[in-house]
């Protein structure tokens, strides 16, 4: 790499390690060598502070900003703002108004408009390091001219068919543009034409309707579409699906027949003695070229040959057990994580869930909390975090679409706002996948909590908030919720106080994201407080089951005393 | 644009919401250059939108709208700045306040609002002329946050490929913005 002399500095080192320090690669040695640089030396320093500024905006500017979503959030938060200042701008006919459009429809992402530039005799990076720059980059660029950058051409992409939502061994995808196989994870969008094939384990992906297609390890899956439904060809492998009632039609083809969902929960097992359909709920019509069966919940049926009319519907037995790698849910709803603040001393909080790997939680400032007889009282600015990253809640929200996060607690006062972060999957360099917290900051009201969730819905990332009031320093129940149908609700002490529809899914929820409690991991949204219990499910809890849970709640304080 | 500053001024929370959804994504990514952690941005947008509208019956058209939501942002994220200050006094030094006081040091001075409204209206308008390959490529590093080795390994090439031609993708970027600030223009909104 050519370097040039910046004030006798090497400037290609100091890009490659700006650039590890934006990717967060650095090792102890680099990290000290780059603070020594920038501390020595002022156009050092203004260079990787431009280049962090750089990589900030760049990824807000990729990020496919909702603009639909700021819109939404601001018109709620003016609908609440006026709830605590009728003196101000707001009437009763504006409210009116703002109502009226909350309820509208979704609107379709409006692209970000670029804006233009205009003189400035300022450069981005300094004038020193931006000349340097500009010479390799002549050199870079074969030392011609600067020619204008080529505006690149993007290939009209085929309708999207379904999202990767997790891998736990790896996939491949093949596209059909190409005919390419080539690795792939989360995030990857599934095109029509385009085939899937897990390597060591299950994946878990989202159709563009919500329906949740499970993929057991070594499976090949083509995805195509039948009408608007999905269409699924799978040559040996196991699938289990969960549809939405848009999917409702969903087929999947097999070498020994086909398959035609007709709302329900199903698997599909295909080897080399035929296919076999379970239905663990609803039913399914299941084809072959000589005949047709309904198979209804807890039956199951075998497809032999294309030639042969099904076999015998019969009863299935332990298909929870069967399809067990599809994490199917049984019917009670069991937390994915669980921590009852009853260690009583120490840094740890301990995940009591029996669900995955333990997640959990450390104290970093001991000194700020203080435990008592019901659990953890935050009394300073600390931070409690999962030692790794939420990862099992999040897979396992983003295959169920639903949420729900029960708390309880005694918030320390009534006047902590930000929103104050009781608890939240957070990164201190990412956006969050879910937040509950106390207050907003934008009207200074400390006396209501916000729920906010990360979704793919063009509004998010609309936040929920109880109305102004709801929320008082003492104990309290606090569970809220988001269903796959993107209903998210707030209650208090069993009962419901806030409620909002927001489609969309949860499979961008990033998995690298921490738990995090009292604080965000950037530190800067402390929360003070009691706390005494809290789960986490990757179902959202319905009202009787949360009146329920506070009942018991309440019961077992009285059992205490 | 006009016409909807006026319909919010006369108190229509809707035309609002229009003038919001419009302005969001350069006022983010405006507020992304100087937010250390970007789980603020959502709250200082928000922040800086809820002031405008107060603020917005003393709005006069003597200036560009944009340029106004900026000045406001800009004194939303220096509060940010004194309020992170005063609750995180570290003795020690580390590379990330030594960068955070720069980019607040940038912030503070006259006329940065403007300035840098500038610059990022112009990343991200060279962002939009880079090859749709290069933008997954800079999608992966930037937004999804991925290494280096693990984009390597989705690309079966090596990490250092990979780093060397974000780096190119880079020093691309400077060179266009720096072509666009030396060609001037006029800032939309």
């Amino acid at each position: 790499m050519n370097r040039l002399p910046v004030n006798r500095l090497p400037v290609g080192r100091l890009e490659e390690l700006s650039l590890g320090h934006v990717e967060g690669s650095l090792s102890r040695e680099e990290r000290a060598e780059l603070a020594r640089l920038c501390g020595e030396d002022r156009k050092a320093l203004a260079f990787v502070a431009g280049e962090v500024q750089a990589a900030r905006v760049i990824r807000e500017a990729l990020s496919e900003t909702d603009t639909a979503a700021a819109r939404e959030r601001v018109l709620a938060s003016l609908e609440a703002l006026s709830q605590v200042a009728e003196s101000r701008a707001l009437k009763s006919a504006v409210l009116k108004r703002l109502r009226s459009r909350l309820s509208r429809t979704t609107r379709r992402l409006r692209p970000m408009r670029p804006i233009r530039s205009r003189p400035s005799s300022r450069i981005w990076i300094g004038a020193g390091v931006a000349a340097a720059a500009a010479v390799l980059l002549a050199v870079f660029f074969s030392g011609g001219p600067r020619t204008k950058p080529r505006r690149g051409i993007d290939v009209p992409a085929p309708a999207r068919v379904a999202q990767v939502t997790s891998a736990e061994g790896g996939v491949d995808l093949r596209r059909s543009r190409d005919g390419r196989w080539a690795g792939a994870g989360v995030g990857a969008v599934v095109f029509e034409g385009d085939s899937l094939h897990t390597r060591g384990g299950p994946a878990h992906l989202r159709t563009e309707s919500g329906s949740v297609v499970h993929v057991n390890a070594a499976t090949t899956v083509a995805f195509e579409t039948h009408g608007a439904r999905p269409k699924l060809s799978v040559g040996s492998g196991e699938l289990f699906v969960e549809t939405t009632e848009d999917d409702r039609g969903l087929t999947v083809e097999t070498p020994h027949g086909r398959v035609a969902d007709t709302g329900t929960r199903f698997g599909i097992s295909v080897g080399q003695g035929g296919t076999t359909v379970a239905v663990l709920e609803g039913s399914v019509s299941a084809w072959t070229d000589a005949g047709r069966a309904e198979v209804g919940a807890n039956q199951e049926v075998l497809l032999k040959r294309r030639t042969d009319p099904p076999g015998e519907v019969r009863e299935a037995k332990d298909l929870a057990a069967r399809f067990c790698w599809a994490r199917i849910q049984p019917a009670a709803v069991r937390p994915v994580a669980l921590y009852l603040f009853d260690e009583g001393g120490g840094r740890t909080v301990h995940d009591r869930s029996g669900f995955g790997e333990p997640l959990d939680l450390r104290i970093l400032d001991p000194h700020a909390v203080t435990w008592t007889e019901d659990g953890l009282d935050v009394v300073g600015r600390s931070l409690i975090r999962s030692e790794t990253a939420a990862g099992k809640i999040v897979s396992a929200c983003a295959a169920t679409n639903e949420v729900s996060v029960e708390v309880w607690l005694r918030p320390a006062s009534t006047d902590q706002i930000g929103p104050a972060r009781i608890v939240a999957i957070s990164s201190g360099s990412g956006e969050s996948n879910l937040v509950l917290g106390q207050g907003t900051q934008y009207d200074g009201v400390g006396t209501k909590y916000v729920f906010r969730v990360r979704t793919t819905s063009p509004h998010e990332p609309l936040q929920l908030e109880t109305p102004p009031g709801a929320l008082s320093a003492r104990l309290t129940h606090v569970v809220a919720t988001r269903d796959a149908a993107g209903t998210r609700r707030i209650y208090l002490d069993g009962d419901m106080h806030a409620e909002q529809r927001l489609p969309g899914d949860l499979s961008n929820w990033k998995a690298g994201r921490p738990l995090v409690l009292a604080d965000e991991t950037s530190r800067d949204r402390p929360w003070l407080g009691g706390i005494f219990y809290l789960a986490i499910y990757d179902r959202a809890l319905s009202e009787a089951q949360v009146r329920s849970r506070y009942e018991a709640g309440v019961q077992s304080a009285r059992e205490r005393r | 644009m006009d016409e909807l500053i006026e319909r919010a001024r006369g108190g229509d929370a809707g035309a609002f919401g229009d003038i919001v959804e419009r302005s969001a994504g350069e006022l983010r990514a405006f507020i992304a250059a100087f937010c250390p952690s970007a789980a603020l941005i959502d709250d200082l947008a928000q922040e800086t939108y809820i002031r405008a509208w107060e603020r917005l019956p003393a709005y006069e058209h003597q200036g560009r709208f944009l340029a106004w939501l900026r000045g406001i942002a800009r004194n939303v994220v220096l509060e940010e700045f004194r309020r992170s200050r005063r609750e995180a006094r570290a003795a020690h030094v580390s590379l990330e306040t030594l960068l955070e006081r720069e980019i607040e040091h940038g912030a503070r001075e006259p006329g940065s609002a403007a300035r840098m409204g500038t610059k990022v209206g112009s990343l991200v308008e060279c962002l939009e002329s880079v090859s749709s390959d290069s933008r997954r490529l800079l999608k992966e590093f930037y937004v999804a946050g991925r290494t280096s080795e693990e984009i390597a390994g989705a690309l079966r090439r090596t990490a250092s490929w990979v780093r060397v031609t974000i780096l190119r993708l880079r020093r691309k970027l400077a060179e266009c913005v720096e072509a666009k600030l030396d060609a001037g223009g006029t800032v939309a909104l």
